[in-house]
């Protein structure tokens, strides 16, 4: 059967020279913190790595701490800059946190985390098309802000947030700016100085390369107190030893990312563009969720109306396309999608939503293909559908 | 991981009895839009009182279709007396087991019979006389109206032995209707 991969906001598969790379990175057993040749040829890998990601952000290899996932990344930042006893006196002495309401869980869930040790944490609201509300988030702005992280692109609907313009309302104020980039970054150029951004997260397995490897890139001029407690590893912020084979990966993907990153968002926006336009075209009452903001190329979030996702989603899967869904019933909360309901969104289109995201072995065919078994699926539920058969009445 | 087993999905993929049925003379309709279900069932009982026909329509996931596909099965042939007795596990256990945060779907279905079956009957929903409180396990008021009635107040016991308040809303929904239970039968003194 044919199969066809539209989930790499989820994750995408590893590049055959990525892969290669960390094969290669195996044969290098050496304790990065060792002064012999074992350990020397280890550092020598990471930090090469440590070049190239740096380079790949305009930032200072020194500047680049490698985790072992963005959600790590996110989590020191925010934990390490409000810890209390940190160095950080930015951080501890100023009381308010401000993230949007349609950050990643790892964000979210974090920085929430932060009211049970007495910060103030604002959600800043976005607009219907999901991207930040500019003047709620500068009248949150106060001289008791400690922190600000709003992510680069949203991993749900692709609405790129104004990041330069949130640079802007934060400069001179001396306030820890902070961008969850895991689904920008490789897509879009990202310079952290001329963004004056103070840290950026990202992840090696959004951009084909392996699970289980981040970075934070951290402004040389900002503390942050560390997680992991231990040896002197990654400029003490991060102990434990390297995962050499695995950070050697994220280099060889952030090279090759950026290498292509022109050429694939330019083929996957005009394929991203052909395909709405056929689903809005074959399929009546679809409707683009986000359509009207710029958003990254390969991501496209459709609700289908009168019908829900999860069966959508196991539907297509028996086609043997694999897509994700905002609705409840697939992540067994009450609630569907928090990113769609930021946006204004009813409950009942956010349950019927889908989130289909391109990648670099994403074809035209595969697209066409999608489009007609998408076709055949949402008239069989709609079928089904009582509230389609409403709809029908009332014409 | 699949969390749905081959039957689950079969029902699903091809659902039995799906449609309006024109010459129901029992229909009953729950869920809404927001929670994500909608189940409507309609039944068609001859004079013997036995229901001859059955048909869904089922705006859901797809254990909510393959719950109400599986109930119409379980329902057709049957004294309406016998299959108003349908439990939520026997449709759960008859789609060869459902996940936790599923079960609801299986409440839903016979939810959705307890009204079509009122509704042939020409009564008055509302007057259920024992209504399912956790929606999300299937738990009924008697269930835990008996462990109340056997001295516990303790909300996590009381979950611990009736399942309510456990599935995927934890207790979001129905922790509230418990306390109250607890109280009245308790009193609000303390």
């Amino acid at each position: 059967m044919k199969r066809v991969y539209l989930d790499h906001n989820a994750t995408t598969p590893i590049h055959p020279e990525v892969k290669a790379a960390m094969i290669a990175a195996m044969e290098v057993y050496g304790n990065a913190s060792s002064h012999h040749s074992f350990g020397r040829e280890a550092h020598t890998l990471i930090e090469n790595a440590r070049k190239t990601v740096a380079e790949g952000l305009g930032a200072e290899p020194e500047e680049i701490i490698f985790t072992s996932c963005g959600s790590e990344s996110n989590n020191l930042v925010i934990k390490g800059v409000t810890c209390g006893n940190s160095i950080c006196k930015i951080g501890c002495e100023r009381s308010e946190v401000i993230i949007s309401a349609i950050e990643h869980p790892s964000v979210l869930n974090t920085a929430k985390c932060l009211r049970g040790e007495g910060k103030t944490v604002h959600l800043c609201p976005v607009d219907e098309d999901g991207v930040v509300k500019l003047d709620v988030l500068e009248s949150l702005i106060s001289e008791r802000t400690a922190l600000v992280s709003i992510m680069y692109a949203n991993n749900e609907t692709g609405a790129i947030q104004p990041i330069d313009k949130i640079a802007n309302l934060i400069s001179g104020r001396d306030i820890i700016f902070h961008t969850d980039a895991v689904q920008a970054f490789g897509k879009i150029p990202i310079n952290v100085k001329e963004l004056n951004l103070d840290f950026l997260s990202l992840s090696g397995h959004k951009i084909y390369g392996p699970k289980g490897v981040g970075a934070l890139y951290k402004r040389k001029t900002r503390k942050v107190c560390p997680l992991i407690h231990g040896g002197h590893h990654e400029f003490n912020l991060r102990a434990g030893t390297e995962n050499t084979v695995h950070i050697a990966g994220l280099g060889k993907a952030v090279e090759l990312s950026i290498s292509d990153m022109d050429s694939e968002w330019q083929r996957l926006g005009e394929l991203r563009n052909w395909f709405e336009a056929e689903v809005i075209r074959r399929i009546p009452e679809s409707v683009v969720n986000g359509e009207e903001t710029s958003r990254t190329a390969h991501t496209s979030n459709i609700s289908f109306r009168y019908i829900e996702g999860e069966s959508i989603l196991y539907d297509l899967d028996f086609d043997g396309i694999a897509v994700s869904t905002g609705s409840a019933c697939s992540s067994g909360s009450l609630e569907p999608s928090h990113v769609l309901l930021a946006m204004g969104m009813d409950h009942g289109r956010a349950h019927g939503s889908i989130r289909f995201s391109l990648g670099r072995s994403t074809t035209k065919e595969d697209l066409a293909y999608t489009v007609d078994a998408l076709e055949k699926t949402v008239t069989r539920l709609r079928n089904m559908s009582p509230l389609y058969r409403d709809s029908m009445r009332k014409g | 991981m699949n969390q749905y087993s081959e039957i689950l999905l079969d029902h699903f993929r091809n659902p039995r009895n799906v449609g309006e049925l024109p010459d129901a003379n029992g229909v009953g309709e729950v869920g809404n839009e927001a929670c994500g279900d909608i189940m409507k069932l309609y039944i068609k009982v001859n004079d013997d009182g036995i229901i001859e026909d059955a048909r869904f329509e089922t705006f859901g996931c797809a254990s909510a279709i393959a719950s109400s596909s599986i109930a119409t099965e379980m329902i057709i042939g049957k004294p309406v007396e016998e299959a108003i007795h349908l439990s939520n596990k026997a449709i759960a256990d008859a789609l060869g087991g459902m996940p936790k945060h599923k079960l609801h779907c299986s409440v839903l279905a016979v939810d959705a019979l307890a009204r079509a079956v009122a509704d042939y009957r020409g009564e008055a929903v509302a007057d259920s006389p024992d209504p399912v409180i956790c929606h999300c396990m299937g738990v009924k008021k008697s269930t835990i109206l008996d462990v109340i009635e056997h001295g516990i107040e303790d909300l996590d016991e009381i979950a611990e032995r009736t399942e309510a308040m456990t599935g995927a809303c934890g207790g979001e929904r129905c922790r509230p209707v418990i306390e109250r239970m607890v109280k009245d039968f308790f009193g609000d003194d303390k």
